[in-house]
């Protein structure tokens, strides 16, 4: 969240339901999975946080979105050049 | 401030779902704190209200969110994809339909469940008969022998022992052959002795069908052989009845026919080859062990792996062949082979088919019914139908949503059905025990609610797929312009081409158990020749060891007869002995040495006590009854009846005129004939009908007594008044001789009483009569509904001047035309059924013109009175209404 937000200069802001909703919607699409049990906490964090890990249909699936936004780009980027300025 | 927020955020959280909100609480309540870290906090009242707003929104909209996924999981859970959204809609919404119009989905539900569950008892019998497996082992392997005539390989005329022996000896194709023969003993164990059905078999044919005791042993091979001791198999039910439920053989004997056998063994519960059987004795060679003229065997045979019925056929006919050349008494002679359970079934699958075909036509008639009902209410639904493709509904959606009604009646008619199957068939096995043989299982089983099951689709697609296709073929523009005034023509022609069917239908049936029913009229109005009534029967089996020797059979006659003229309830009782005469004599006329010809042969004769003819009340034509001098002398004389005049002496006069029959012997092939006794015709009597008028009637000779009284006579009393004499005679027969077991005599009217012929009939007419009433039915709404939908037409004729006379007019010559073309197919059809039904019982006479006539007039009149209503309804017409009517 904190993250998010200073990545983002404060203009993405997450809305808590919202955010955990998204959460739940991608561990039930298996795009990520909840890392459960102590052994997976970093040291020195709390136990009652959470913690997600991309799994492999997730970073597939990440890859192919980025691929598809590279080429949406791209393609716009060529209109705007091909415009007659 | 942080710490108030965050509290009123947790009373927020719990508008969540539970099961989210228990999951994220804590995660959800660090993120928010994180929004309110210093440097992020809203800082005035403005932004603190648009931050509380975009809380709130977040809150309820994934509440909302979490709620719909939750149910489409739930959903997609239960129901496939492709089903889950057109079937479960359309489902539904047939429901709701249904449920809108309860009158007409009970009797079309009631109906179908009629139609289905008669179709499947039907199926039910001719499952047991035809795909039901024989409770033999590998039943496959099994055949049936029987000597058959070379000019008719059809005709099976039985198998003598000694050619049984050649069979059994000479064959290449049979791994084991066997014979049996069904008799009857006299088992004179227990208090009342009593006749028992029992097969005398050979050790081989238990081998062969692959049945062995459940106790003691089997039959060997020694069992058979001349001398050996006596033994006998026993079913459960004889041992249960006499022993109790232990099964202990050692030592248990059985009196049969007056001699010990030992049990030596108890056979399988529910063992009663071949059809009802209680005891298996051994086939001993007795005296006609080399008469190839006794046919009276029944040859069945396992075969060796490979062989195919026509190489079967063709190795046994060529033994039978080959004896019929060296052997005169075997002349034109052959053998035929049938699968086993073609030899069993016999002729009662046929029948069964045709109930089969009876009960669909019933079915038919109903799904007829439902069609037209659901066509009407199709195009009452026109607008609904064209307001859901304007939306876009595409036409195969629109069947399949329309099909799901048609589904849903038929499931539940199905399921019904078989309840009314299963009750239906228990009703028969309980009120009918005795009347299928034991290898008959009328069971439920796979193959039959597979039938039941084909037969609901079928019904689905009869019922349903006609009108869903008219129903969907509409025009949205027209109609929803239109309203849904007018009726295309197209729908009163598929409505009137179900009328017609279903009149063609029912009047086949009707007019198939007419021509049964005329049948039995004619069989039961067919004078008998004699007067029946108050006559009582029984037949009496004199084979105990102490009648072996006729003076004793002659003696314990003339006690019997003596006893019961002591009887008053008595009036008059006579015996009377029955002999084919056939092939085993030969007939002698005038004094001549040369015996007459086949045709000059009379059927039967008769051997008779005094008061035969008085008992019988058979009138007398021309000269003298024989009396009881001629009985008690043995005196040589004979009465004729007119057949047997015509056919010895051409209708000449017959009495003074002299007659012999000589017995035809056969041991050892070469056959020696006994000369009989010529007899002086004295008396000549009226014919006597034996129950089938196309028959034509027997030639009948009686005679005091040919030879001294044979093994099995018949008892005949007749009652002095009204009431049963059955115990008196009984009483009379135990007076006489306390072991000889006595059937319950039964009035000679009865005699007759069940025939194939009556059997067929009332479950013909039984369906028949359903097929007129589900027929009534239909023309009923055909006829309301076509009056109905023209009410607004009749209603301008009737403003332009038209009488109620010449509306009445147009609505007759429809059902004229209808009737008219339904009655045409009927006939046609029905000369079909008539020609089946005379080929399964050969007294079925032929369809004649009167009677077609009189079952299309009953047919037309019930056609009008179904009619009636809707009549009045379209000659009462007010113009005024009509015309508003839509």
């Amino acid at each position: 969240m904190r993250e998010v937000l200073n990545q983002s200069e404060d203009r993405i802001k997450l809305w808590p339901a919202a955010l955990y909703g998204a959460l739940e919607q991608l561990t039930n699409a298996g795009f990520i999975v909840e890392l459960s049990g102590s052994g997976h906490h970093p040291k020195g964090q709390s136990e009652r946080k959470k913690y997600y890990r991309l799994s492999r249909t997730g970073r597939d699936a990440l890859e192919e979105e980025v691929g598809r936004l590279e080429r949406l780009t791209r393609t716009v980027r060529l209109k705007l050049h091909a415009r007659p300025s | 401030m942080t710490h108030r927020a965050v509290r009123f955020f947790q009373i927020l959280l719990r508008l969540l779902p539970r099961d989210f909100r228990r999951a994220h609480t804590d995660s959800m309540q660090d993120a928010f704190r994180e929004l309110l870290k210093p440097g992020r906090q809203p800082r005035n009242i403005i932004q603190w209200t648009v931050f509380w707003v975009r809380v709130l929104h977040d809150v309820l909209t994934q509440a909302a969110q979490t709620r719909r996924t939750t149910r489409q999981n739930r959903i997609a859970r239960r129901y496939p994809q492709s089903l889950r959204s057109t079937m479960m809609t359309d489902i539904a919404h047939a429901l709701r339909g249904l449920a809108r119009s309860p009158g007409f989905t009970i009797v079309a539900i009631v109906s179908l469940a009629i139609g289905i569950g008669v179709n499947t008892s039907v199926f039910s019998l001719v499952n047991a008969v035809q795909f039901r497996p024989l409770p033999f082992s590998q039943p496959h392997d099994l055949f049936h022998v029987s000597e058959a005539e070379q000019d008719c390989r059809g005709c099976r005329i039985g198998t003598s022992y000694p050619t049984y022996n050649d069979l059994a000896t000479k064959n290449s194709v049979f791994s084991s052959v066997g014979a049996y023969r069904e008799t009857e003993v006299a088992v004179t164990e227990t208090v009342l002795p009593v006749t028992i059905a029992a097969t005398r078999l050979t050790p081989s044919v238990l081998d062969i069908l692959g049945v062995f005791p459940v106790a003691g042993r089997p039959m060997v091979s020694q069992d058979d052989q001349i001398g050996a001791p006596a033994v006998a198999l026993v079913s459960q039910n004889f041992w249960v009845s006499r022993f109790g439920d232990d099964i202990d053989i050692n030592g248990r004997t059985v009196s049969i026919n007056g001699i010990e056998h030992a049990i030596i063994g108890v056979m399988p519960r529910s063992f009663e080859f071949p059809e009802s059987s209680d005891l298996w004795l051994p086939l001993t060679a007795s005296a006609n062990r080399f008469d190839r003229d006794e046919r009276n065997l029944q040859v069945i045979g396992r075969r060796l792996p490979g062989n195919e019925l026509a190489v079967i056929d063709q190795d046994v006919a060529s033994i039978v062949e080959g004896i019929a050349t060296t052997d005169p008494a075997m002349a034109g002679k052959t053998a035929n082979v049938l699968g086993y359970r073609d030899f069993m079934q016999d002729g009662i699958s046929t029948a069964f088919w045709l109930l089969l075909g009876a009960a669909s036509g019933v079915l038919l008639i109903a799904c007829a019914n439902i069609g037209g009902v659901l066509l009407a209410r199709g195009l009452d639904r026109k607008r609904e139908i064209a307001v859901r493709s304007a939306l876009g509904a595409s036409r195969g959606r629109l069947i399949r949503f329309l099909l799901a009604e048609s589904l849903i009646i038929a499931v539940c008619g199905g399921t019904f059905g078989i309840a009314v199957a299963i009750a239906s068939t228990k009703l028969a096995i309980t009120t009918l025990p005795s009347a299928f043989p034991y290898w008959l299982h009328f069971a439920i089983d796979v193959r039959v609610l597979a039938f039941t099951a084909g037969v609901t689709l079928l019904t689905v697609v009869f019922v349903g797929l006609g009108p869903a296709i008219k129903g969907t073929r509409v025009s949205v523009q027209e109609t929803l312009k239109d309203g849904n005034a007018s009726t295309p023509v197209t729908e009163s022609k598929t409505r009137a081409v179900f009328v017609t069917g279903q009149i063609a239908i029912t009047l086949g049936l009707l007019m198939g158990t007419g021509v049964l029913v005329r049948t039995l009229i004619l069989e039961q109005n067919a004078d008998p020749g004699y007067t029946p009534d108050d006559v009582y029967v029984t037949d009496l089996a004199l084979i105990d060891v102490k009648y072996a020797e006729s003076e004793n059979r002659r003696a314990f006659v003339t006690s019997l007869l003596t006893e019961l003229e002591q009887r008053s309830i008595i009036q008059s009782s006579a015996v009377a002995q029955y002999t084919y005469v056939a092939s085993r004599a030969t007939v002698n006329l005038d004094d001549d040495t040369t015996p007459v010809g086949r045709e000059q042969i009379p059927h039967v004769v008769y051997a008779v006590s005094p008061q035969y003819f008085e008992v019988l009340r058979l009138p007398l034509l021309r000269g003298r009854v024989v009396n009881t001098q001629d009985f008690r002398l043995n005196a040589p004389v004979a009465v004729i009846n007119e057949e047997a005049a015509r056919m010895m002496w051409n209708d000449e006069d017959p009495i003074g005129r002299r007659v012999r029959f000589d017995r035809v012997e056969d041991p050892r092939a070469g056959r020696s004939v006994t000369s009989g006794e010529w007899l002086t015709v004295v008396g000549l009597v009226n014919n006597v009908a034996d129950g089938s008028p196309r028959r034509g009637p027997t030639a009948i000779v009686y005679t005091t007594a040919l030879e001294s009284p044979g093994h099995y006579v018949t008892l005949y009393a007749r009652s002095a008044g009204p009431s049963s004499i059955a115990i008196d005679l009984e009483q009379a027969v135990h007076a006489v001789d306390a072991t000889q077991p006595v059937d319950r005599p039964i009035p000679l009217a009865m005699d007759t009483m069940w025939s194939p012929t009556r059997t067929m009939s009332a479950l013909l007419g039984g369906l028949a009569l359903l097929a007129l009433f589900m027929a009534a039915l239909g023309i009923y709404a055909m006829m309301a509904n076509a009056v109905a939908r023209r009410t607004h037409e009749f209603g301008i004729h009737m403003a332009l001047g038209a009488t109620g006379m010449r509306i009445r007019r147009l609505v007759l010559r429809k059902l004229g035309i209808v009737l008219l073309i339904g009655t045409i197919t009927g006939a046609v059809l029905s000369f079909g059924l008539t020609t089946v039904l005379q080929s399964l019982i050969p007294t079925v006479g032929p369809l004649s013109i009167p009677l077609l006539l009189a079952i299309v007039a009953i047919f037309a009149s019930v056609a009008t009175a179904a009619t009636f209503v809707p009549l009045q309804k379209a000659t009462a017409v007010d113009p005024a209404s009509a015309l508003r009517y839509e």
